[in-house]
């Protein structure tokens, strides 16, 4: 009680302070030129590791493939190419949320997003943030979120690339990036696809991955158009097709075949007046998935969800280090298939936020409450700081309380769906630290997360399988980010490396929670000489447990990756470059009987016009 | 393409060839084999983690031998066991997600061959002279492709499909007759179609009760356990139990359950008794008596009963960890008043109890 009058007393103490007009270029700059300019304002106390561009660009298309090598989370990949879910911070699969231009995209129906299905080439990058999220990310931003996202600028240049590329068992790639722009309008527009037949040999056996042929392909146009000075359009797009055969394992055919179609779309118009920003926003989002059990018949089943989303957003800028934010939304998502009849799901939602910054000292308050017919929807909140003690080291702090709501199957699953259900719900606390050098950068943040009501199908008894909340679980661990800059023979060496350190531990088995690493760290090293680049990167994921009484583990294991590039023309750029991934060939699953690809090369040829 | 199969069918014989040499250089060993008498508890493991098991146990030594066919024959099982049909000197394992059959000395373990072609969603077999009957659900998803497989015992090789209703799940034989009970795969059946052994075709299709679970077979009599369509079906129905007169394959009488709510499962003979489990509870039904209402006891030890049988006055009971990951439990019960006599650690998700 004592705590909110002085929040309260805080926030109206500095409303009154000073109330100079005063429009910040800066901040105006951001709203403008992002897509998701909360990540930038509302993640106080918590670390935004950017991904930016050029990895993007140098790294393999799919989503799993780029964050296995560049941070502490980890991937459980049904094969290469195949469904992959993350764990972030030791929690499930539906306890990350995946972001696209501020928008959270994990499934309706199964609450996650397969870390596959995202070709990440028409991307300008990718942001990781550790940590909780829901009161701005909403359902599943416990573990963290990553985002994808899209910028502009206003530059008047015109940018193009094209990648080729070509590859072991049979895998093509193709990616075309343009930027065009003037003084008032930007548009980007991408282009990517990748096809692989994907039959690599099963190391230390005779067997091929047979049907794990895949192919998909992305679209992507982001088109922004100032209309006077104080009003900006921004329209951005994505759809995603793939297709896929889920392949086997080490003793199991497969003849399935699973199908993605997924659309996003949003529009949103700025307006800038006086102290007022303010921001409407309508997306409309499409996941379609076809699974045929054999690919030869006729038969499927089938999912398709569409989701609407109105976002009104006022934001209030008292002063350069004072600003109010007040969000209103509605989402209405319909659902149909895999024995799911027609379902709708209403939630409105209002949102306060607040920043300041008090010289060295930077603080958010935020909080959210959802209302639904569904379930019991709890206040969210978000509290973090952070304070610059020196040039040298930052430290901030971050609590929040955080949510997954039950999925479209979780509640209308026709064999066993609950309407009874909860949403999981976390309580979780961080300190981070960071260390800033000359040519070193260190983040080192340890964090608590106490989670309740999880979500597990389980069989009742009949035996039939049902969703309860039954399970808690408390995580806790380190988490570090190091980037080092240096020279070696008067070039740029480049070094950079991730570490987590994870306990996920069932309160009541007090067992590690099955498929997350007590250890997982990866570090990467770039130099480039005379034209030639060098980069190597590799990984190192500790054994995991596959069951519940921790008796059954899969074995630890370390892949490294290497590559060669040469700039073979400079106007206009032509590169080459030729990347040898599981150098050593190492035999490694990150899921029971599900062998992952030995040693396989891929080239690449680079245009930039 | 002539070649192509020129060189399978020179294959197949070569392998043949070697099943049937396999047969003749392997007697039965004179010394006690090491699982002459105990049970085998067969346990499915994960859906697509290849780690099903066969475990070991003999009671009055206090043995516990788990992954028996992996430890005798240095290869995992496979996926997704389902069933183990012993017969004379053999067993028969199913291995459903991996489309086979594994065939051992069920007194050695070790491997005399495996069946992996002309198999499509495997479940149960039943052998009737040298013939293997394995009962197919095809794809799941597909009504018109369910089917009886028949296999020669002598040298594994593969006579013919019988096509029959969808889902086939359990066979039992009784004077040159199969009998298939159709649970109906992931949709509902519920027939029971019998097979002429000698000619084997499709001679009748019994109607009894929705999912027929057990069948067993009492003198002259069929009798054929349904849980009933559960709660997630169209309408949920209530279990049955049918008596099968053998002479004639007709229906005798059948009981139903009073309650839609009511999925009995089980069905076991013991002594002239009959009994069968509604969830974790046993009961006990008199022949020719109403169907029972009050449970004999409730199994509280068991999380999931997922495996159970009934041998001179115990009751054994195959429970899977609560979560399906993780090893399970052979429970061992007295028949008479319900209480837990003993329990063995099992491997992951045991889902049937063998006698040997």
């Amino acid at each position: 009680m004592n705590r909110n009058i002085f929040l309260l007393f805080i926030i109206i103490g500095c409303s009154c302070l000073d109330t100079v007009a005063q429009n910040d270029s800066i901040n105006w700059l951001d709203e403008v030129r992002l897509s998701d300019v909360r990540l930038k304002t509302n993640s106080e106390g918590q670390l935004v590791k950017v991904l930016d561009d050029s990895i993007i660009q140098q790294s393999e298309p799919l989503l799993t493939s780029i964050l296995k090598f560049n941070s502490p989370f980890f991937f459980r990949e049904n094969g290469y190419g195949m469904v992959s879910s993350a764990s972030v911070r030791g929690t499930g699969a539906s306890q990350t949320a995946v972001v696209w231009n501020g928008i959270n995209i994990n499934s309706q129906f199964t609450g996650q997003t397969d870390f596959n299905t995202i070709n990440t080439k028409v991307f300008d990058n990718i942001s990781l943030r550790p940590g909780g999220g829901s009161v701005v990310y909403g359902s599943g931003a416990i573990g963290g979120t990553i985002h994808l996202n899209n910028e502009f600028t206003f530059s008047g240049n015109s940018v193009n690339q094209l990648n080729l590329g070509y590859g072991s068992f049979d895998t093509y790639q193709a990616t075309y990036n343009g930027k065009f722009s003037n003084e008032t309008t930007s548009l980007n527009i991408g282009l990517t696809g990748i096809s692989s037949e994907n039959d690599f040999e099963y190391r230390g056996t005779d067997i091929y991955n047979e049907n794990g042929d895949f192919y998909n392909a992305s679209f992507s146009a982001s088109l922004a158009q100032w209309v006077g000075d104080s009003n900006i359009f921004k329209f951005y797009s994505n759809y995603y097709q793939g297709d896929r055969g889920f392949s086997g394992t080490i003793t199991q055919p497969s003849n399935s075949k699973y199908e993605d179609r997924n659309s996003r779309n949003l529009l949103e118009w700025k307006a800038f007046t006086g102290n007022f920003t303010s921001s409407l926003k309508f997306a409309w989002l499409g996941e379609a998935f076809k699974y045929y059990e054999n690919r030869d018949s006729g038969n499927y089943s089938f999912g398709e969800a569409n989701t609407g989303i109105i976002k009104y957003d006022l934001g209030y800028e008292f002063s350069s280090e004072k600003k109010l934010n007040f969000i209103a939304d509605y989402t209405s998502v319909k659902g149909k298939g895999a024995g799911i009849e027609n379902e709708t799901r209403e939630i409105g939602g209002v949102s306060v936020l607040w920043n300041h910054s008090i010289e060295d000292l930077k603080y958010k308050l935020s909080l959210r409450q959802e209302i639904t017919e569904e379930y019991n929807s709890p206040l969210l909140f978000s509290a973090g700081a952070s304070y610059q003690f020196s040039e040298n080291y930052l430290l901030r702090i971050n609590s929040s309380r955080n949510f997954r709501i039950p999925t479209f199957n979780d509640l209308y699953w026709p064999n066993g769906g609950n309407l009874d259900l909860d949403p999981e719900t976390s309580i979780q606390a961080e300190i981070g630290n960071e260390f800033s050098f000359n040519e070193l950068n260190l983040n080192l943040t340890a964090y608590f997360i106490d989670i309740d009501n999880l979500i597990r199908w389980v069989p009742d008894e009949a035996g039939l399988w049902r969703p309860v909340n039954t399970a808690e679980a408390n995580n806790y661990g380190l988490e570090l980010f190091a980037d080092w800059t240096s020279n070696l023979l008067g070039k740029p060496l480049n070094l950079s490396g991730t570490y987590a350190f994870t306990r996920s531990i069932d309160k009541e088995t007090d067992k590690q929670l099955i498929y997350t690493p007590k250890h997982k760290g990866t570090i990467s090293a770039g130099y480039d000489i005379e034209g030639f680049s060098l980069f190597w990167q590799s990984l190192y994921n500790g054994s995991i447990y596959t069951s519940s009484d921790n008796a059954y583990e899969i074995e630890a294991y370390l892949l490294s990756n290497f590559r060669v590039g040469y700039t073979i023309s400079s106007k206009p750029e032509i590169g080459l470059s030729v990347q040898v991934n599981n150098l050593f060939n190492e035999k490694y699953q990150s899921l029971p009987s599900r062998i992952m690809p030995g040693r396989s090369l891929q080239s690449t040829l680079t245009f930039n016009f | 393409m002539n070649y192509k199969h020129l060189f399978l069918l020179f294959s197949i014989a070569i392998f043949l060839n070697s099943c049937e040499d396999d047969q003749y250089c392997c007697p039965m060993p004179e010394t006690e084999a090491e699982f002459q008498s105990g049970i085998f508890v067969l346990n499915e493991g994960n859906f697509g983690s290849s780690n099903a098991s066969v475990s070991f146990i003999n009671e009055e030594e206090q043995v516990n031998s788990a992954s028996i066919f992996a430890n005798i024959n240095g290869a995992p099982l496979g996926d997704t066991a389902q069933s183990i049909e012993l017969h004379e000197n053999i067993a028969a394992v199913v291995v459903n997600v991996s489309n086979k059959i594994e065939i051992v000395n069920r007194f050695t373990f070790e491997s005399l061959g495996t069946i992996s072609s002309n198999l499509s969603n495997p479940r149960f077999a039943e052998i009737i002279g040298n013939n293997l009957y394995v009962s197919n659900w095809g794809d799941g998803m597909d009504p018109n492709d369910d089917f009886v497989a028949v296999f020669s015992l002598l040298d594994f090789s593969f006579k013919q499909a019988i096509p029959v209703a969808e889902g086939p799940e359990k066979l039992i034989e009784h004077a040159g007759l199969l009998y298939v009970a159709h649970k109906g795969g992931f949709s509902f059946n519920n027939i029971v179609s019998v097979i002429n052994g000698t000619s084997n075709e499709l001679a009748n299709e019994i109607e009894v009760g929705h999912i027929p679970n057990s069948i067993v077979v009492n003198g002259n009599d069929l009798w054929v356990l349904s849980s009933g369509k559960p709660a997630y079906a169209d309408e949920e129905t209530a279990g049955e139990l049918t008596r099968i007169d053998l002479t004639t394959n007709g229906v005798v009488e059948s009981f139903k359950f009073p309650d839609n709510t009511i999925h009995p499962n089980n069905l076991r003979f013991s002594n002239g008794a009959v009994y069968l489990t509604i969830n974790k509870s046993v009961y006990k039904y008199d022949i020719g008596g109403d169907l029972p209402i009050i449970p004999e006891f409730t199994l509280e030890e068991v999380s999931v009963l997922y495996g159970f049988e009934i041998v001179e006055n115990k009751i054994y009971v195959a429970s899977p960890r609560v979560d399906f990951t993780g090893n399970g439990d052979l429970l061992i019960y007295d028949l008479n008043d319900g209480s837990l006599l003993d329990r063995y650690t099992t491997g992951i998700n045991p889902n049937g109890i063998y006698f040997n």
